[in-house]
């Protein structure tokens, strides 16, 4: 990334950048206002106090400046909602989803170089959750990605189980190292 | 940044007009006499003394930077009003409030907040938010306005427990 090489993006990798960013610009957006709102603070305090003293009536900048400090406090963090909201990047379209497909297209599209072989049992039963297909599918990416890094380096003997569950408008996903194997009877299985 | 003990200013505003007196364990001028105890909980030292300075005039106040400290205070001491930071080191905001509702009294709670993070709770026990960076008036106002809710809740019920002594 920083040769300034074109970087080559998988089917998911779009939406993946976009969500990095967004979160990163989440936390930058956080820390911001937490200083702005410490300034703005600051500032109704040091003016509550002077506007009891003659050095206020005396210097009429005081209140000018004073009032320079609120009005770029409430300009800076209008600026951070407007032009650090990258929330548009990622537009998150609810639908019913088969997370089966999400699954498929996590396998399909996970960057697995070295290490363990990947097998994915899917259950028979239908596996509709309300969910965007493609945060969905990214997800499970990241777990199936982080469960097989650990794998590799760890070298761990055991399985790692990644399990996408969901009916309602929620839906989690989770993965849990197994001491032991689990039975293979599953319907569905990809290496 | 903690401190163990009630900042009062020299000169406190906000005085009320005094009430009447009625009989039993609940007496309308308590209403009036207090002046509301606010604790604070941030986990920025600036953040935390901004709000300090700026809460300082019209409430006794009292600090902290963890929703654990917090909870020791809320123990020691009785509050009208917490007002607390989302993310904190630990405990979060919405967890610490969570477990003030369960305190014998009733105590209002303001949740601020910079984080995109934050969603209301669905269930009914909703607080009051304030998105950073806010208006330190609004604040004022509004931190007044919860220790009055505080008070008077817990008046009504010292009034319904006195009420149902008698009646028993």
């Amino acid at each position: 990334m920083g040769d300034g090489a074109p970087v080559e993006l998988d089917s998911l990798g779009a939406a993946e950048l976009a969500a990095v960013a967004e979160e990163v610009a989440s936390v930058l957006r956080h820390d911001l206002r937490n200083k702005l709102a410490a300034i703005r603070n600051a500032s109704f305090y040091i003016r509550r106090r002077l506007a009891k003293t003659e050095t206020w009536s005396a210097d009429p900048r005081l209140e000018e400046l004073s009032g320079v400090i609120q009005r770029e406090a409430n300009a800076a963090n209008e600026l951070l909602d407007e032009r650090l909201g990258l929330g548009h990047l990622f537009a998150r379209a609810v639908a019913r989803t088969d997370a089966r497909e999400c699954v498929r297209q996590a396998i399909a599209s996970a960057r697995i170089q070295q290490g363990p072989a990947l097998r994915v049992d899917l259950e028979a039963g239908t596996g509709e959750v309300d969910a965007d297909s493609t945060e969905l599918a990214l997800a499970i990416r990241c777990l199936l990605e982080n469960a097989c890094r650990c794998c590799g380096t760890s070298k761990a003997t055991g399985w790692h189980t990644a399990e996408v569950n969901g009916t309602g408008k929620d839906w989690r996903s989770w993965q849990r190292c197994l001491k032991r194997r689990p039975p293979i009877d599953k319907t569905e299985s990809m290496s | 940044m903690s401190s163990g003990s009630f900042r009062r200013p020299s000169s406190p505003s906000g005085s009320l007009p005094p009430g009447g007196i009625s009989s039993g364990s609940f007496r309308t001028a308590d209403l009036v006499a207090e002046r509301y105890r606010v604790l604070v909980v941030d986990d920025e030292p600036a953040v935390l003394l901004s709000l300090q300075s700026v809460l300082s005039e019209d409430v006794d106040l009292m600090t902290c930077e963890s929703a654990e400290r917090a909870l020791e205070l809320l123990e020691e001491h009785p509050f009208h009003v917490v007002v607390s930071d989302f993310l904190l080191p630990g405990m979060n905001g919405y967890d610490l409030f969570r477990l003030i509702r369960g305190l014998p009294e009733y105590t209002s709670c303001l949740l601020i907040t910079g984080s995109d993070a934050y969603e209301q709770p669905r269930d009914k026990e909703r607080h009051y938010v304030l998105l950073k960076p806010f208006d330190p008036e609004r604040l004022i106002t509004l931190v007044v306005q919860l220790g009055r809710v505080a008070q008077m809740k817990r008046a009504v019920r010292r009034l319904g427990t006195s009420v149902a002594g008698k009646v028993g």
